[in-house]
């Protein structure tokens, strides 16, 4: 015979231990989570690889740039009125960053060296190089749009205007939807309501007033070699080859 | 980087050891254990008994270890010591061979070593950079972020950033380290689990090396390892389109003045150098003077001018003092005044040079007056000698020209073919020498002082009764002609080089080229055209009879005259090949050469002559670089042309074993040993000597052969065995927080005579030095101790000499760098006893062939003790970076405990400089 009662007393059992288990089950799943947000906070996307004072970097709290200052996904970079960035991506890629900028990076590394990258860019202008050799995601992202890039040298600013000078950018409205490729020596305009892209080409002339103003973070040195010959304390000859470094731009 | 190569003492041991003892002039100096390819080492050689004034040149002669000629180097012999920048940059020289010379003044010289320097030089391996080949860590990836390989950074931009990728699982309990130029940088840097950051807090120029490790159960996987260079200061960046730049005129200018008494002497002296250099476009130049009072006519110039132009890559030119190279075989930095010029042309596929100028300047003969010394036979006087002597340090130089070019076709690291020669000549009217009585009354009248008129008149009508004594000094003429052939295959896995040469050398061109009137005298015949091709000739190379070697055969003719025939003398010639192959980690060197006994030439005399043979040398590496072994083999001989009485076989067998462990506590361990063999393939034979004892007959001076029923004069019979064995360990260790050097070093090299009672010879030396650096100290501090006892016996054990000595020295900087003190006590004892030979007339004093040695007797023994105390005290303060003041003062003491040498005043030397740099 069966009880009622039992029956209910059986249910509540098995929901109390059903409930028990999902809610052991959801502890465990979001102490996972946590832990792999943990892990995924913990690695580095991006590192500061040269500055200009002033940048900042916030997240929770806000610290001054600093050369091989690390990058995690979500943090804020922002320059001043004279601030300059350079920022290093995992995968070897370089952005740029100008005065009166504020971008945010997002994005996550693999164990097999891929790399998704995302990079708002709320304020300012950036310009970027993306390691064409690198097995990576990256995307810029504006109020209006959302532009995919892939093995390309471009530049993008806040108002939704990319311009590119190797490679090819998708550039998309996020309003409409509308989506324009562009490519060397070509330039997109998103509007402001991200409804409209209209895209042209653009000179060598205003290619370069575009890119002016991101030398002054270029100071690699460029090796040339030269042979000298001169002469010791006692007059005697001694021949050297002297290697000489050019700054790089 | 420059290795300062701290060297104790392994003194001298020689015949010529009294002049040592005297002159307090012992060279101390200590080889080092092994010279790293491409880094600068100095190599010091103190002679404290020896003052600046003293030294006319203070050289090193350096070669790698397979060429047959020095390149010679020359550096400031100041306060009693020299030092010389050394740097291996040959890729396939595995040892080098040096010897030191400090020519005097009064016409000596100082060698290191003291005996057979250009044939038993100091060899010193070479080893190359030390390398590590760990395991890869493979399951790591990584990418490098920063800097890129071979790339270049400025100062303020260094970041050393790697990203890793991994799975957790396979680098659980291991860690990462990251090496800078293998120092292990780790706790400086920044490691998360995936990136590694290191930012240098300072860094020297230079090539820098990145080295990231995985450690794992105690192995050690190499993630990655790449170079870099660093390049402090931006000043050094140029223009983006502007790789020709001007540069402002640089340089720096020093004045110096030195107070000093030696030997209760005073010798002051004044001094000053400068040195500018610049650019402008393609021009660079520079400007070198060195001017100082103790310029002396007598002497060849002290004071040393030269200016250098280049433009580009294409031409250069120097002017004054040059030290040209050419070849081997010819010029290798001998110094000439004049012009040394170089033109490149189509990128270095043709090449010129050109080179005139003096070797020598003129310095006069300064006769002393006519001697009269009658001659007698017993009572009665049969005759008058009358000698033209010389003042003391009278006798002079004639000028000697130098011109030569080489012309060369191809590329240096394919292919290349070059002809050279060049002409060395005295200027016979450089000097006035007077050779008979006639010129000396032409131009030197006051000379006849001494004479009566009765002299006068015998002279007036014998002119050339007057006797030179010594000899008049000859001008000498040299023709040098030579071509080289080079080229490398297989990525200069095979290299090929050989140089052939022909000198003539004219010992006295004073009467010009042979006529036939001089032939007629001479009792030859000379034909007409022979004297029009020696005529032309003259303007190349005045050829007479006077030649190290005549190009002419005497033959007689159908009148029964001899007649001069012209051939080609193979004796003047010389050949040196070499071929380097490298493969699987050897570097197998051979080499064969052929230098003729006539090879003489006036702008080289480093090159050995009348020896032929072959050289085979390998060099290996073992265990990832830490092993080097080296195993070679010689064979030479000298009589090439078999004209001497007996050939002597050198036969040379060499090994060394060098451990050159990776980390740093582990010992540097090097061992090296050579055999070497004479043999002149001459047996002892003295039948006058026939059933003598042992003793009597290897003590012989004499030796016979039999030749058919005759018994002829043999050469000495010449079987040594030399056998050297060297060893040296290098240790670094921490004691007291303190890091520490320890240097130890002892060799031996024993010669057995089978044939000569006393030739035998023993040297054994012991040295230890010690460095330790106070670098935590608020003030850096570095502190030397040494010790060396140095034990000779030669002669069969007649003569011995023993040296203990000791030396302390400490050196720190003051004054945030600004000043830099050093100073060194050093002390040592000499022990020399001696003994010499006589000749036993072996009661038959009207016969000397049956003469033979021995030692004096024991009252006569020759002894020596000295004792020699140093004080050596050096400052520099820097103002500024352009403006600097150095002092330094040395004292030297040596007292004579038996009172041999008589009392000995103090030496001492103060010496001032100011150094200003623009």
């Amino acid at each position: 015979m069966t009880r009622i009662g039992d029956k209910d007393m059986n249910r509540r059992n098995r929901f109390i231990t059903l409930f028990s288990l999902l809610l052991v089950s959801l502890v465990c799943i979001g102490m996972v989570l946590a832990e792999m947000e943990e892990i995924l906070e913990d690695r580095e996307i991006a590192l500061v690889r040269r500055y200009i004072p002033n940048a900042v970097i916030t997240n929770v709290d806000q610290e001054l740039v600093e050369v091989g200052k690390s990058l995690f996904s979500g943090d804020t970079l922002v320059t001043d009125e004279e601030g300059f960035a350079m920022i290093l991506f995992m995968d070897q890629s370089v952005t740029r960053v100008r005065p009166e900028s504020q971008l945010i990076v997002r994005g996550e590394v693999n164990r097999d060296r891929s790399a998704t990258t995302r990079i708002d860019v709320n304020a300012g202008e950036i310009f970027m190089n993306v390691n064409r050799q690198a097995n990576s995601d990256v995307e810029v992202g504006t109020a209006s749009s959302v532009a995919s890039v892939k093995g390309t040298t471009f530049g993008a600013r806040s108002s939704g205007y990319y311009w590119v000078e190797e490679g090819e950018v998708e550039v998309m409205a996020l309003e409409s939807g509308q989506m324009v490729t562009i490519t060397e020596n070509m330039f997109a305009q998103v509007n402001e309501d991200g409804t409209e892209v209209t895209s042209g080409a653009i000179t060598e002339e205003e290619k370069r007033e575009l890119g002016s103003g991101y030398s002054v973070l270029d100071t690699d040195l460029q090796e040339r070699r030269m042979q000298l010959r001169f002469r010791d304390a006692n007059g005697q000859v001694r021949e050297f080859e002297l290697e000489l470094y050019e700054q790089e731009n | 980087m420059i290795k300062s190569i701290w060297i104790l003492l392994l003194l001298t041991v020689s015949s010529g050891w009294s002049t040592l003892v005297a002159q307090q002039d012992n060279v101390r100096h200590q080889a080092p254990v092994a010279l790293e390819r491409y880094t600068e080492h100095l190599l010091e050689f103190d002679v404290p008994g020896v003052v600046q004034d003293q030294v006319l040149e203070a050289l090193l002669f350096t070669r790698p270890a397979d060429r047959s000629s020095f390149e010679q180097q020359e550096a400031r012999f100041e306060n009693g010591r020299v030092r010389f920048p050394v740097e291996i940059s040959s890729r396939e020289a595995t040892g080098i061979e040096y010897y030191f010379m400090l020519r005097l003044t009064d016409g000596s010289q100082i060698t290191w070593p003291n005996v057979n320097e250009d044939e038993s030089p100091v060899h010193v391996t070479v080893i190359d950079p030390e390398t590590v080949e760990r395991p890869l860590a493979d399951f790591i990836d990584y990418t490098i972020l920063s800097p890129q390989p071979g790339r270049a950074l400025g100062e303020g931009d260094v970041l050393i950033a790697v990203a890793l990728f991994y799975d957790d699982e396979d680098v659980e309990d291991g860690n990462f380290r990251i090496l800078i130029n293998e120092e292990d940088v780790t706790e400086e840097a920044e490691i998360s689990p995936f990136v590694i950051k290191y930012i240098p807090e300072e860094s020297s120029e230079g090539e820098k090396s990145v080295m990231i490790l995985f450690e794992q159960g105690g192995e050690e996987f190499e993630v990655s390892s790449w170079n870099y260079r660093f390049v402090p200061g931006q000043e050094i960046s140029f223009g983006e389109y502007a790789p020709v730049q001007n540069r402002p005129p640089s340089g720096s200018l020093e004045l110096g003045a030195r107070n000093q008494e030696i030997s209760g002497m005073n010798n002051d002296a004044l001094n000053g150098r400068l040195r500018i250099s610049g650019q402008r476009g393609h021009w660079e130049y520079s400007l070198n003077g060195y001017m100082t009072s103790q310029e002396d006519r007598r002497l060849q110039p002290q004071s040393r001018y030269s200016f250098e132009m280049r433009y580009g890559p294409w031409l250069e030119l120097q002017i004054g003092d040059t030290y040209p190279m050419m070849s081997d075989l010819t010029i290798t930095g001998r110094r000439v005044r004049g012009l040394n010029s170089r033109v490149s042309l189509f990128g270095e596929r043709l090449e010129a040079q050109f080179i005139v100028g003096d070797m020598n300047r003129a310095i006069n003969n300064i006769y002393s007056p006519i001697e009269v010394e009658p001659q007698f036979a017993g009572d009665q006087q049969v005759g008058t000698n009358y000698t033209l002597g010389f003042e003391e340090g009278g006798r002079g130089t004639f000028s000697q020209k130098l011109i030569g070019g080489r012309l060369a076709f191809g590329h240096r690291d394919r292919f290349r073919f070059a002809i050279h020669g060049f002409k060395v000549e005295d200027d016979t009217t450089s000097i006035l020498v007077l050779d008979d009585f006639n010129k000396l009354t032409e131009f030197q009248p006051e000379l006849e002082r001494n004479l009566t008129l009765g002299d006068r008149g015998y002279l007036t009508d014998n002119p050339d009764e007057l006797i030179i004594e010594g000899s008049n000094p000859r001008p000498r003429g040299n023709l040098v002609l030579g071509s080289e052939l080079s080229f490398s295959m297989d990525n200069q896995r095979i290299r090929f080089k050989s140089e052939g040469g022909m000198s003539l050398l004219n010992m006295d061109i004073s009467e010009g080229p042979l006529n036939q009137q001089r032939a007629e005298e001479l009792g030859l015949d000379l034909d007409v055209e022979i004297e029009n091709v020696i005529d032309r000739l003259s303007w190349l190379i005045i050829i007479n009879e006077q030649m190290s070697t005549l190009p002419f055969r005497f033959q007689e003719n159908e009148t029964g005259d001899l007649e001069l025939e012209p051939f080609f003398p193979t004796s003047i010639l010389a050949n040196d090949s070499r071929l380097h192959l490298n493969y699987f980690d050897h570097q197998l060197q051979m080499r064969y050469q052929w230098v003729g006994p006539d090879y003489q030439t006036l702008a080289n005399s480093t090159i050995r002559r009348d020896v032929s043979g072959f050289t085979v040398m390998d060099r290996f590496r073992l265990f990832e670089n830490r092993i080097y072994v080296t195993l070679g083999y010689e064979a030479l001989q000298n009589n090439l042309l078999g004209v001497q009485n007996a050939t002597t076989h050198t036969n040379t067998m060499r090994s060394g074993i060098s451990w050159f462990p990776i980390r740093s506590e582990l010992p540097r361990i090097s061992l090296s040993s050579s055999l070497r063999t004479r043999d002149n393939q001459t047996e002892p034979f003295n039948p006058w000597l026939d059933g003598s004892p042992e003793q009597v007959i290897h003590a012989a001076i004499r030796n016979y052969q039999i030749a058919g029923e005759d018994t002829l004069t043999a050469a000495r019979p010449r079987l040594r065995e030399t056998l050297s064995l060297n060893g040296s360990v290098t240790q670094n260790f921490n004691l007291f927080d303190l890091s520490h050097q320890a240097n130890v070093n002892y060799g031996v090299t024993q010669t057995d005579d089978r044939y000569f009672l006393y030739g035998e010879s023993e040297s054994r030396n012991f040295s230890i030095r010690l460095t330790s650096r106070f670098d935590d100290l608020p003030q850096p501090f570095r502190l030397r101790l040494g010790y060396i006892i140095n034990r000779s016996e030669s002669g069969g054990g007649l003569s011995d000499v023993k040296i203990h000595g000791f030396d302390l020295g400490a050196e720190t900087f003051l004054m945030e760098n600004k000043l830099t003190l050093n100073g060194e006590l050093a002390f040592t004892r000499n022990r020399f006893s001696s003994l010499s030979l006589v000749v036993n007339d072996n009661n038959n004093p009207d016969f000397t062939g049956d003469n033979y040695y021995v030692p004096a007797d024991e009252s006569e023994r020759s002894r020596r003790h000295t004792n020699a105390f140093i004080i050596r005290v050096n400052a520099q303060y820097d103002f500024t970076t352009n403006h600097a003041l150095l002092a330094s003062a040395n004292l030297t003491n040596v007292s004579d405990p038996l009172g041999n040498l008589g009392a000995m005043p103090n030496d001492r030397i103060l010496h001032l400089r100011y150094i200003f740099r623009f």
